[in-house]
């Protein structure tokens, strides 16, 4: 808002602007002025330059930060940290304005219009399509679409998809650092040969710093730190606006097909940033347009503050600036009908002076020669120092009349005091602070100088005793020195020739005098550079030493004797003859030449000094380069050393960490190891001990066995030979026994089947039979005698049946007993006492041999078992078949018989 | 066309008390009279239930909901809470609006969807939801219907992330619990439709009404009370998003309220709220009985002719012109 209050005041530092932004300037009533041209000062609102890239001297020039001032640069920038930190926030190449896009473009920015969507931010273009990011990390079916359409208006793609990644991965660092806010809403769409990308998000705390932290150059492993540097450099156009009523930000970026716009003169734009603190407001007016509108760039100018008028501004610029200003002109680039007001504004020698520069106005020869003038001696890095030089040269003034800005600040309190209506409009106290003489400030200054304060602490007492005591003397010490130059004027001079020369060698000499003064004053700036940057001034010196030998003030002198001698003639005698006629023609001739050559060594001294300040401005980027080397050179040395520190560190711990292992174990070796050993030779000795006691028990042991051998002898062995061979031959008995039950289970088992196979041989016939008797009931009554057979048969198959189940049972029961019978055996076997003679071990050997056999036996007799169980289980199953069977018989000779009686008493 | 008889059903008063919001109508037969207690779309209100729990009734009750509807919407939203990958959740919104066009073509009430929706999005406490109901029952009604809109003009204007759904949903819901407050009256609930429906009129209705200060400190700080109640109430996944409540009653000429901000400035999420807020009035005669898109379709608004409302109502028709066209051509 602020930014749009303030009439636009440019300072243009780029020497020549190029014709079109020219006439941008024109037509829209731009004031912009160069200073190589006219030293007019305002309130600038922006700076234009050209190739610098160091910005840090023109902030602290112009007080960029202070005073919310904006750089404009037409060359692409290498440190946009450092464009940025400095309030730079338009880049825009001079290539941008041989299209329409450029003149567009700054129209935004000066405007500040714009809005959420594409057609509220670029109206002209036409929407393409639109998406939504809620999930950074899976945009890919959305980056495929925009970058189809970007094929398909023919866009390189590549460098479209690079500015995408970048950018969305930016805005999710910021996301991160809860300065971003979801959803990502992107709108993309087309402008003849222009593409345009934007994305909006919220963003509540959004400040300068996270713009420009993510603006270096450097790749480094933090990619956060260069994210929207690549952003940037991927896009022909980079546009980054805030609206802090909304906390919403606005990022567009611009692809054209123009081939003129290449890597070299790309643009980048910065809406509402201010440094160091939250974004300024964003102008916005309400600027809604249509969805889709393909109408051409729309005229903003109406929304334009524009500056009052050009002679309005110029009073308020024509600030009285000591004797410096007395060359004042002003380049007002304004088509106004008020260039004569302007011109009317130059001070000083109006007739030596060059005319106002007037770009659009009736004499166009005079500024294009300027122009030339500009453009052929002085580069566009030079029309930067010349800036700069103007800068110094008014500090050089306030070294010889104190601080002239700020006796200008007091001159506006004492005109406002002096005119008390004009108290409340500044601009008023102002233009009456312009008029205010040299003499009065001269008189402020030395006020403040008795007084041993500075000119800003005077107060309004101090003022206000100003004027009352000093201010009266002042004014009539002024009104008598003006009678005085008034009684001197030659009031009837203009008549007479020798009057007319008179007057011109007055005026030549006064002129003179001048020139004089400012060779001085040259000189001595000179010499004050010597003095204080004696190292990196060569060629200064050079350009002083030649400053000092062309300066020739011994003609001057020469000239001098013969000027006195003329104008002692002329009061004497007051007629000159021809040869003195002639002379004194050669003197003026001379005093011309002297002046034009003084004027040459001006441009030289001022080119001198610009290279100066060039140099300066080259060594003290060098400084800082080297100084930026050293810090980081520092940085490393810190760096290592505190990585070396840690390691030492590191290392003393582990040192003492060893140190301390050492003590425990040689404190262990001390203590610990004897008292274990002691208890481990104690240990042994038990072991030792008990060995020997069980040595001797079994000592007593053999001796027992021996002994019991000795008595026994053979025998006990041969009872026990004899009991284990009946033992076994019992055992064999029985086995045999069970092998001729299994037989005859087998046998048993064989009946049963051929038992089984005449009952079914049976079934078969009794089937026979009741188809029989089915088919004879049809005819005849059924035989009743063969009932009761088959009921006898049935009774007689049970009872064989009830015979073999027991016979089953009592196999089973003796195989138990058996094998009861046989683990008792086993167990017998086992407790046999183990025999100390030769005799008894193959006694023993041959019983477990014996034995083996036996269990082999037993194995088999129970595989045996297990087959025969199988075997009954299997006649159980056949026997249950068969009883199915005969059930079914049954059943089905029961109906026979029940069929037959039904068909008889059906019949009855 | 024959008219169906309301198919009444016996609902004892502790299955009443499982529901959160009423799904049909609910009649009390007391001798030969029938009482109407309560209408489709309203809070239960717990001091309801307390009150008729002592006698214990069995309540008539005719319900609104089609199950089915409301159980396919339902799976629909359980599946989209799980998808991961842009294009799955695109094609399952597209899913749905597709669904919600082909169901809402045809006569049926809209509560089955407003009901799936609530299940599936709604993380307001209830104790907020009943404060909304205690104030006006209708309010409640119109919060739900509005909400429930929100989800499928969000989906039609390409958000299709489930978080960023349920905080429309939610959003939408509590634009207007600023509007809570014991001066509530109707003249403020008319202010609010009146402001809807067209934009800079509220408080000019609200000073023929010659209403009270006090009910128009309501009206005018009902945006500001609502961004508060989010901000303090941690249920939106994106508490960003609760800003939209500053700007629901601004103007593209800045001449509204509260901070009279311009409305070039709102983003299509945010349009996206205020218009389903828009399509829903304070009133006891919405039902939405009827068929919902032809509805959509036809709707006319002042709010429209605010160009980020214009272009979420533009991609919603366009999302339902595009299912539209698809059955004409039979492609």
């Amino acid at each position: 808002m602020e930014r749009m209050r303030k009439p636009l005041a440019i300072l243009n530092l780029t020497g020549a602007l190029l014709p079109e932004l020219k006439e941008y300037f024109i037509s829209r009533n731009i004031l912009v002025i160069d200073p190589l041209i006219s030293s007019a000062t305002a309130d600038w609102t922006h700076i234009i330059t050209k190739d610098i890239h160091d910005f840090n001297l023109i902030n602290d020039t112009y007080d960029l930060t202070e005073k919310d001032r904006h750089i404009i640069s037409l060359t692409k920038m290498d440190d946009l940290q450092n464009f940025t930190i400095n309030n730079g926030n338009l880049i825009l190449d001079d290539v941008w304005f041989k299209g329409n896009l450029g003149s567009f473009i700054m129209d935004k920015y000066f405007q500040g219009y714009g809005g959420i969507t594409l057609g509220d931010n670029y109206p002209s273009f036409q929407e393409l399509g639109s998406f939504n990011v809620t999930n950074p990390f899976n945009t890919g079916e959305y980056l495929d679409r925009l970058v189809q359409k970007a094929f398909e208006t023919g866009v390189e793609a590549l460098n479209l998809k690079t500015y995408f990644d970048h950018l969305i991965m930016y805005v999710a660092g910021l996301k991160k650092q809860g300065k971003a806010g979801f959803p990502f809403e992107f709108t993309y769409g087309s402008y003849e040969d222009v593409f345009a990308l934007q994305m909006h998000f919220f963003s509540d705390h959004l400040e300068i710093l996270d713009v420009t932290t993510s603006l270096s150059t450097v790749i480094s492993k933090r990619a956060e730190e260069y994210f929207l540097n690549l952003a940037v450099q991927s896009a022909d156009f980079f546009d980054f606006s805030y609206m802090p009523e909304v906390n919403k930000v606005i990022i567009t970026g611009l692809w054209t097909k123009d081939e003129r716009i290449k890597f070299e003169n790309r643009g980048l734009m910065f809406s509402a940033l201010d440094v160091g603190r939250v974004f300024h407001k964003y102008e916005n007016e309400g600027s809604t347009s249509a969805l889709i509108s393909q109408s051409p760039i729309p005229d903003f100018t109406e929304r334009l503050f524009f500056s009052k008028t050009a002679s309005e501004l110029n009073n308020e610029v024509s600030v009285v600036k000591g004797s410096k200003e007395e060359e004042e002109s002003s380049t007002v680039v304004a088509g106004s009908p008020d260039e004569k007001e302007t011109s009317t504004t130059v001070k000083g020698q109006s007739e030596e002076i060059p005319e106002p520069i007037i770009v659009k106005g009736s004499e166009p020869e005079d500024t294009d020669d300027e122009v030339r003038i500009i453009k052929g001696e002085i580069g566009l890095d030079e029309v930067v120092n010349i800036v700069k030089s103007k800068f110094e040269e008014e500090k050089s003034v306030i070294r010889v009349s104190g601080n002239k800005l700020d006796i200008d600040k007091v001159a506006y309190k004492i005109a406002a005091s002096v005119d008390e209506t004009t108290k409340e409009s500044n601009l008023k106290v102002r233009s009456l602070g312009n008029k205010i003489p040299d003499m009065i400030k001269t008189g402020l200054y030395d006020f403040a100088k008795n007084l041993n304060k500075p000119i800003d602490d005077l107060g309004d007492d101090d003022i206000d005793r100003f004027q009352v005591e000093h201010l009266p003397e002042i004014i009539k010490q002024g009104i008598l020195k003006k009678n005085e130059t008034s009684a001197k004027d030659p009031s009837s001079a203009a008549a007479d020739p020798l009057k007319e020369a008179e007057a011109k060698l007055k005026a030549s000499s006064e002129e003179n005098e001048k020139l004089k003064s400012q060779m001085k004053t040259l000189a001595s700036e000179v010499k004050i550079l010597k003095e204080s940057k004696a190292k990196m001034l060569e060629i200064q010196m050079k350009a002083s030493k030649a400053v000092q030998e062309e300066a020739s003030p011994v003609k001057a002198d020469s000239d001098d004797e013969l000027r006195k001698h003329f104008q002692q003639k002329i009061n004497d005698q007051k007629i000159l003859n021809e040869m003195e006629l002639k002379k004194l023609a050669g003197l003026l001739e001379r005093e011309s030449k002297l002046i034009a050559e003084v004027k040459a060594e001006e441009l030289k001294s001022r080119k001198l000094h610009i290279e100066n300040l060039q140099k300066e401005a080259f060594f003290a980027q060098e400084i800082e380069k080297t100084q930026r080397q050293l810090k980081a050179k520092d940085l490393m040395l810190i760096k290592t050393k505190e990585s070396f520190t840690k390691l030492v560190e590191r290392k003393d711990n582990e040192v003492t960490e060893l140190r301390h292992k050492n003590e425990q174990l040689s404190r262990t070796l001390a203590t610990s190891p004897a008292q274990a050993q002691e208890k481990n030779i104690q240990n042994l000795e038990k072991q030792k001990a008990n060995l020997f006691k069980q040595l001797d028990v079994y000592k007593i042991k053999l001796s027992s066995l021996a002994s019991k051998m000795q008595s026994s002898k053979g025998d006990d062995h041969k009872e026990e030979a004899r009991k284990l061979q009946m033992q076994n031959n019992q055992l064999k008995n029985q086995f045999e026994v069970s092998r001729k039950e299994a037989e005859k289970w087998q046998a048993k088992t064989g009946q049963m089947l051929s038992e089984v196979n005449s009952l079914k041989q049976e079934k078969i016939q009794l089937e026979l039979l009741i188809k029989k008797l089915n088919s004879e009931v049809s005819n005849k009554e059924p035989p009743k005698t063969e009932a009761p057979v088959n009921d006898q048969e049935l009774r007689r198959m049970q009872a064989q049946n009830q015979i073999l189940e027991n016979q089953l049972k009592e196999s089973a029961s003796r195989m138990v007993a058996l094998e009861s019978k046989l683990q008792e055996t086993m167990k017998s076997q086992k407790n046999l006492p183990m025999g100390g003679d030769d005799g008894s071990k193959v006694k023993i050997t041959q019983l477990e041999n014996s034995v083996k056999k036996l269990t082999q036996d037993l194995v088999e007799n129970r595989n045996l078992l297990g087959e025969a169980k199988k075997e009954t289980n299997k006649l159980r199953q056949e026997k249950t078949a068969l009883q199915n069977q005969l059930d079914k018989l049954k059943k089905e000779a029961l109906k026979a018989k029940s069929a037959p009686a039904k068909k008889t008493g059906k019949a009855a | 066309m024959q008219q169906q008889k309301p198919l009444l059903t016996k609902l004892p008063i502790k299955d009443l008390a499982k529901k959160i919001i009423c799904d049909g109508h609910l009649f009390l037969f007391s001798g030969e009279r029938k009482f109407y207690l309560m209408k489709p779309g309203v809070f239960v209100d717990p001091a309801f239930i307390k009150k008729y729990a002592v006698t214990n009734p069995v309540f008539d009750f005719e319900s609104v909901v089609n199950l089915e509807v409301k159980e396919k919407f339902t799976k629909h939203f359980k599946e989209l809470r799980y998808l991961q990958f842009e294009k799955d959740l695109r094609l399952k919104c597209s899913e749905i609006v597709k669904e919600f066009y082909q169901t809402y073509s045809e006569p049926e009430h809209f509560l089955s969807f407003a009901l799936a929706c609530h299940e599936a999005f709604c993380v307001l406490p209830l104790e907020d939801q009943a404060k909304m109901h205690e104030t006006d029952m209708h309010l409640f009604r119109k919060a739900l219907y509005a909400s429930a809109f929100s989800i499928i003009v969000g989906m039609a204007n390409d958000f299709y992330h489930y978080l960023m759904l349920k905080d429309f949903y939610n959003l939408t819901f509590s634009l207007d619990i600023g509007l809570c407050a014991s001066s509530y009256s109707y003249y403020v609930a008319e202010a609010c439709n009146s402001e809807n429906r067209n934009p800079g009129s509220g408080k000019k209705h609200l000073r023929e009404e010659k209403a009270s200060q006090i009910e128009m400190d309501v009206f005018h700080n009902h945006p500001q009370k609502s961004y508060q109640y989010l901000k303090d109430t941690p249920i939106l996944s994106y508490p960003e998003l609760a800003e939209v409540c500053l700007y629901q009653h601004e103007l593209t000429d800045g001449t509204g309220f509260p901070r009279g901000i311009m409305k070039g400035q709102v983003s299509s999420w945010e349009a996206i709220v205020i218009f389903a807020d828009s399509l829903v009035e304070i009133t006891a005669e919405y039902q939405f009985e009827t068929s919902v898109v032809p509805y959509l379709l036809n709707f006319e608004n002042q709010k429209l002719k605010d160009l980020p409302v214009n272009r979420v109502y533009k991609k919603l028709c366009l999302a339902f012109s595009h299912f539209q066209a698809m059955k004409e051509t039979g492609s």
